[in-house]
């Protein structure tokens, strides 16, 4: 028998999001008839949409109110902790799935090697632009990541460095046993790329599902209530936590240190403030990195060897 | 707390006053403890225009000088001091001078949301003429925007007329002693136009001068705090502007003048000083002028400079004619030494004037100072008593005043003797510190917190705490925590080391500016084609001017040849009229030619220009657009999704705003309804309090009366009870004498004779009978007893229960309680009557009986019974008609009238 599926999304006042995702996601569960679980984690701190989803979606769709805002992560550990199904799906109020896709997801999980598996994220529903399609790499001492042009052709499974937060299947009990996301991550983005990376390096696979698809409207969400400079800076904050907590030799970490302080020194001198701020930021969580680092234990791969292992181009 | 300071010039650039006061203010507030970053515009060769250089200097206080072209486009300017705002993050910008500067510097603090504070030194927020002096050295009112126009009609005037110099906008005109500056024709178009009697560009002037009031009034609104330096200037803004501007004097440093040498203690001649710019409305000449009528021993040193070459040419030759002494121009440091130089000082200014530094400079170094009298420097020299005034203009009334000095004993002692020390620096910075900290608490409590999830707040916070440090401060932390990160990842390197190989790698600013570099070499190759084209087109041009003039000579000596073509042949004139009208085509070619070649030529002239400037700013340029584009574009991104956000926002807060004003005119009628019951029911209640108030006042009074008479009542009641007390005990001793005495007379009877016709069995009969009335009547009285008894106790508990409240019971209860008293004390007294009379019956029977039957000394025994008489009968009780009731009144009757039925009845109305 196949495995049951909680799918859990934390929300925010995205009410019309999810007025277009729900239908969707409920058609497939009934589908699939498996006995899966729905639940909305409603993290406004309001208790805004428990009455609407009542209405709208009488007894179909699970509540939980939190009672304050903690973000993303923490609502979703929330949600995670009241399923019981043995898979977890974690969806974003803006992803909107397309028929079959969950079928797929279930049937990549049966194997152990595999950590976390997403559907083809479609970003906006264009084809040639799949979130989940790309590749990290070390550039010039710096994490960056590269998209790539999918195979629309192909349906075979595609390492990937890490499962998109937004549409993204793990073994709930082997998530919540890890701690979820990073709490040094907090408020958001890079949870998933630090999760990915760490399931690379501890040996595991991500991989991406191409015959199981969604669409994706990107930052749908937090987009709406946090000012732009917010989000970038968490961004670029995080990106350089994550490099950070996986530095794992000497020569990537003095290139790095080496891109950080070029890069410190012309946003000095050009007067860019913000990339100073971004800067500051990390600088600031040194020691949580730090931390956070030291909790990761001995690793199979190295972070270099994950990124190759990882890139959807070879596999 | 950073402050940023906005200021014309400082020195060493520029050392005028409000310079040097900003920069020994900039030094001050360090000295308090501020940050504090000052911007100033600068002109110097080889810069940018609007480039920054920032410079540390020695006291703590950074200076940004900007490159500015004059006049100032304040786009540029304004995009200048929006990076310095940003790169500095002030927490307020204190804008000591706006000239150069542009007022849309104002704009760009405005828009950061940074409180602002205005010091004004002079007129620059309503005028361009900021000391308001018109070309010919004659004052105007501030606000006279019709005067100011007519000043910029003259002084472009005196701009095109040769000869005047740098005349910084004024002449001299019918100045004795000095030439006149201007010929008859052209004084005589300056006074014209002064009476608005010329009309040559005077409506664009208005125009313009009503555009600039209108600009500067709305953009000084948005300062936070106007100050002014003396009170004739803050009135006169204040009015002008429209709004408060408070008066706050400048401080001086003064440390290194109060220690100088006393005045006048040489022993020689007065030294008589002036200390400032050379400049007509300084008013040097009316001094010149005054030394020369001064009759007395006495120098006269005059210190400065100005660019006004004719008017100090002129005055030199005066000096050097009346034997004056032009220093020439000064540092701030030699002040010292100056006014150890000098007795005293004199500021003879010819235009209104503000609070001149130099004058506090003076007072510290206890030097007197001779003012023109004007109203603000009323406010800084007191006639009499720390200098003199004299008439502004008045060569001859200032000689005077000189003359009084030297001439009047004791007068300059006692001048010296009345200066008070000037305000110093450092309090003016603690004054200005205490009004920052008010206008930034202000702009924390007004500004409105972003709503943003929870969960992002602390990063938020943490984000806007960096946001505010100046550039240097952040690039400061940021270096702090690399070497913290290089520890930690163990490659800490020396930073020589770091750099070396940080920059050796390539770095995008190395790149950009080597592109700019090629760019640069890009033009110049481009100008230098440009330059050859231009010259190959002029020699061009000189060909087609050489071939044209030739042709045009063909062409004549053609004319002239057809013009004697009678002599010549048919063929040979058609040939020379082809020729000639070959010829005249070839002209026309070359004229368009040369046309063309001509505009061709302006063209490169106008390009080359052109790229000369390009060229110029291609740096500036270069830097601008590059770094720029990333910014607007994520600007534009950012005002799209702001704009999106805000329409939907707007369009929520539209109908929001509908529902609740539809909610407000619900509430606002169910409020009025509810407002006039309200009203309604709370008249009633007054009215109802009002009654009740007096209805309470009357159970009140009457309380109070009737425990008056229930206390007389009862000392009456407790007075006839005793009395009541004493006759029952006598009472009791009768009947019981009587009874014995019964006795004796029963045995008698039963044992003795009875006299002859007598019936002693019918006496018998009486006696018994008196006997067992007795007896009842004792009972009774017992009873009646009991009953006052009872009565008094009622009286007690109802005189005990007086107090808050208890009115109503008294009034109701207690008339009735001694009503029912007085009437049981009129019936014992009846009933004492009544058994006075049965006692002295049954004594006339007795007596009857002994003189029958009883032998004589028996018959004395008995008449020693005569009654005694009892204690005094009580007081009959007033019995007040009102009180008594009808009942009561009756129950009196019955007692009266029916000894027999004593209390029977009336216990139980009792």
């Amino acid at each position: 028998m196949s495995q049951r599926v909680a799918v859990v999304i934390p929300a925010l006042d995205d009410r019309d999001l999810l007025t277009q995702s729900l239908p969707l996601l409920i058609d497939e569960l009934e589908a699939r008839g498996c006995d899966d679980e729905l639940t909305v984690v409603d993290d406004t701190g309001q208790d805004l949409l428990a009455a609407w989803i009542a209405e709208r979606f009488p007894g179909r769709v699970r509540v939980i109110v939190r009672e304050s805002c903690g973000g993303f992560a923490k609502a979703l550990v929330t949600g995670a902790r009241l399923g019981t199904a043995e898979l977890l799906l974690c969806l974003n109020p803006d992803v909107r799935v397309r028929p079959g896709f969950l079928t797929p997801l279930v049937e990549a999980m049966v194997d152990p090697e595999v950590h976390s598996v997403s559907p083809r994220v479609l970003l906006n529903g264009d084809v040639q632009r799949a979130e989940t399609h790309q590749r990290m790499l070390v550039d010039g001492g710096r994490l960056v990541s590269q998209p790539l042009t999918p195979d629309p052709d192909s349906s075979e499974p595609v390492p990937i460095p890490f499962p998109l937060g937004g549409a993204m299947m793990v073994r709930r009990e082997e998530f919540l046993a890890e701690g979820g996301f990073d709490p040094l991550l907090a408020p958001f983005y890079f949870e998933d790329t630090d999760l990915g990376l760490t399931a690379w390096r501890r040996g595991r696979k991500v991989l991406e599902i191409p015959s199981s698809v969604v669409e994706h409207h990107h930052r749908g969400t937090i987009g709406r209530v946090v000012p732009e400079k917010l989000v970038r800076a968490a961004i670029e904050r995080n990106r350089l936590l994550v490099h950070w907590k996986h530095l794992d030799s000497k020569t990537a970490a003095h290139e790095h240190y080496l891109a950080l302080y070029r890069d410190a020194l012309d946003a000095g001198i050009g007067d860019r403030r913000e990339e100073l701020i971004w800067m500051a930021l990390a600088l600031e969580d040194l020691e949580a990195a730090t931390a956070s680092r030291s909790r990761l234990g001995s690793m199979q791969r190295t972070l270099e060897a994950a990124l190759v292992a990882a890139d959807p181009s070879r596999g | 707390m950073r402050i940023g300071i906005f200021v014309h010039g400082l020195p060493p650039r520029s050392t005028h006053g409000v310079e040097s006061h900003t920069q020994a203010f900039a030094e001050a507030l360090v000295r308090e403890g501020y940050s504090v970053e000052v911007l100033a515009p600068c002109c110097l060769p080889g810069r940018a225009l609007y480039s920054q250089r920032r410079e540390v200097r020695g006291s703590g206080y950074g200076v940004t000088w900007v490159q500015v072209a004059s006049p100032a486009d304040p786009r540029h300017m304004a995009r200048a001091v929006g990076a310095f705002l940003d790169r500095e993050r002030p927490d307020v910008v204190h804008l000591q001078h706006m000239i150069h500067l542009s007022a849309a510097a104002i704009e760009e603090v405005e828009q950061r949301k940074i409180p602002m504070v205005y010091t004004a030194h002079d007129f620059y927020p309503v005028h361009e003429t900021l000391n308001l002096m018109r070309p010919d050295l004659m004052p105007f009112e501030c606000g006279d925007l019709e005067m100011q126009a007519r000043v910029n009609q003259a002084r472009g005037f005196l701009d095109k007329l040769s000869g005047l110099g740098d005349h910084h906008g004024t002449v001299l005109l019918d100045q004795p002693g000095f030439a006149d500056q201007l010929g008859e024709a052209s004084a005589a178009t300056l006074r014209a136009i002064l009476d608005g009697q010329r009309d040559g560009g005077l409506e664009e002037a208005r125009n313009e001068v009503r555009l600039r009031a209108e600009v500067m009034r709305e953009t000084f609104a948005k300062v936070g705090r106007h100050f002014a330096t003396s009170g004739m200037l803050a009135r006169r803004l204040g009015s002008a502007l429209g709004r408060a501007v408070e008066l706050r004097p400048s401080g001086i440093r003064s440390d290194h003048l109060s220690a100088l040498p006393p005045a006048c203690s040489h022993g020689g001649p007065l030294r008589i000083g002036f200390i400032g710019g050379l400049l007509k409305h300084k008013g040097v000449h009316v001094l010149l002028e005054a030394f020369a009528q001064l009759d007395r021993s006495a120098e006269l040193h005059i210190h400065g400079a100005s660019h006004d070459r004719v008017y100090v040419r002129l005055l030199r030759e005066r000096a050097a004619e009346v034997g004056a002494v032009m220093h020439g121009e000064y540092s701030r440091g030699e002040l010292p030494e100056i006014l150890a130089g000098l007795d005293l000082l004199v500021v003879p200014s010819l235009w209104i004037e503000n609070a001149p530094y130099v004058i506090r400079e003076a007072f510290a170094a206890h030097r007197p100072v001779l003012v023109s009298d004007t109203e603000a420097l009323r406010e800084s020299v007191r006639d009499g008593e720390d200098g003199l005034l004299f008439a502004q203009g008045d060569a001859v009334a200032l000689s005077a005043a000189l003359r009084r000095l030297v001439d009047e004993d004791g007068l300059f002692g006692h001048l010296v003797t009345g200066i008070n020390a000037p305000l110093s620096i450092d309090a003016e910075a603690r004054a200005y510190g205490q009004t920052y900290g008010d206008l930034v608490h202000e702009a924390q409590v007004e500004k409105p917190l972003p709503v943003l999830p929870a969960s992002v707040e602390p990063f938020a916070e943490r984000y806007a705490a960096l946001e505010i440090l100046p550039t240097r401060d952040l690039f400061e932390k940021v270096q702090s925590g690399l070497e913290k990160l290089g520890t930690c990842m163990g490659v800490a390197q020396a930073p020589a080391d770091l750099l070396t190989q940080a920059v050796s790698s390539g770095s995008p600013t190395r790149d950009l500016l080597l592109d700019h570099d090629r760019a640069l070499e890009w033009l110049r190759k481009s100008l230098a084609d440009m330059e050859h084209a231009r010259e190959e087109m002029e020699k061009r041009a000189g060909w087609f001017q050489e071939q044209l003039a030739s042709a045009e000579k063909r062409a004549q000596w053609l004319s002239q040849q057809v013009d004697h073509g009678e002599s010549t042949t048919g063929v040979e004139r058609d040939w020379l009229k082809e020729s000639k009208q070959d010829l005249e085509q070839e002209r026309d070619w070359l004229r368009r030619q040369q046309a063309e070649t001509e505009k061709t030529n302006v063209w490169l002239r106008e390009s080359l220009d052109q790229a000369e400037q390009e060229a110029q700013k291609m740096r500036e340029w270069a830097e601008d657009s590059i770094q720029k584009a990333g910014e607007e574009t994520e600007k534009a991104n950012q005002a799209m999704r702001d704009a999106a956000a805000e329409t939907e926002k707007a369009n929520a807060a539209g109908a929001e705003a509908a529902e609740d004003a539809q909610k407000a005119q619900e509430w606002t009628a169910e409020s009025r309804e509810q407002t006039t019951a309200e009203n309604e029911w709370l008249k009633e209640t007054a009215e109802e309090l009002r009654r009740e108030n007096l209805w309470l006042q009357e159970k009140a009074d009457d309380g109070d009366a009737a425990i008056t008479a229930a206390q007389a009542s009862a000392t009456e009641a407790t007075r006839a009870l005793a009395a009541l007390g004493q006759e029952r005990e006598w009472m009791r001793g009768v009947l019981e004498s009587r009874q014995q005495e019964l006795r004796w007379i029963r045995e008698r009877l039963t044992g003795g004779a009875v006299p002859e016709g007598e019936d002693p069995s019918k006496d018998h009969a009486a006696i018994f009978a008196a006997h067992e009335a007795l007896e009842r009547e004792l009972v009774a009285m017992r009873s009646h007893e009991q009953w006052l008894y009872t009565e008094l106790a009622t009286i007690a508990s109802i005189l005990e229960s007086q107090g808050p409240g208890s009115e109503a019971l008294v009034a109701d209860e207690l008339p009735r309680a001694l009503a029912s008293m007085r009437a049981a004390a009129a019936r014992s007294m009846g009933e004492l009557v009544w058994r006075r009379k049965e006692m002295l019956a049954a004594r006339e029977g007795s007596d009857r009986l002994l003189a029958r039957l009883a032998a004589p000394e028996l018959a004395d025994r008995i008449r020693s019974w005569e009654l005694t008489p009892g204690p005094p009968a009580p007081l009959p009780p007033v019995v007040d008609p009102e009180l008594a009731s009808p009942e009561e009144k009756e129950s009196e009757g019955l007692h009266r009238s029916a000894p027999d039925g004593i209390l029977s009845d009336d216990e139980d109305e009792s």
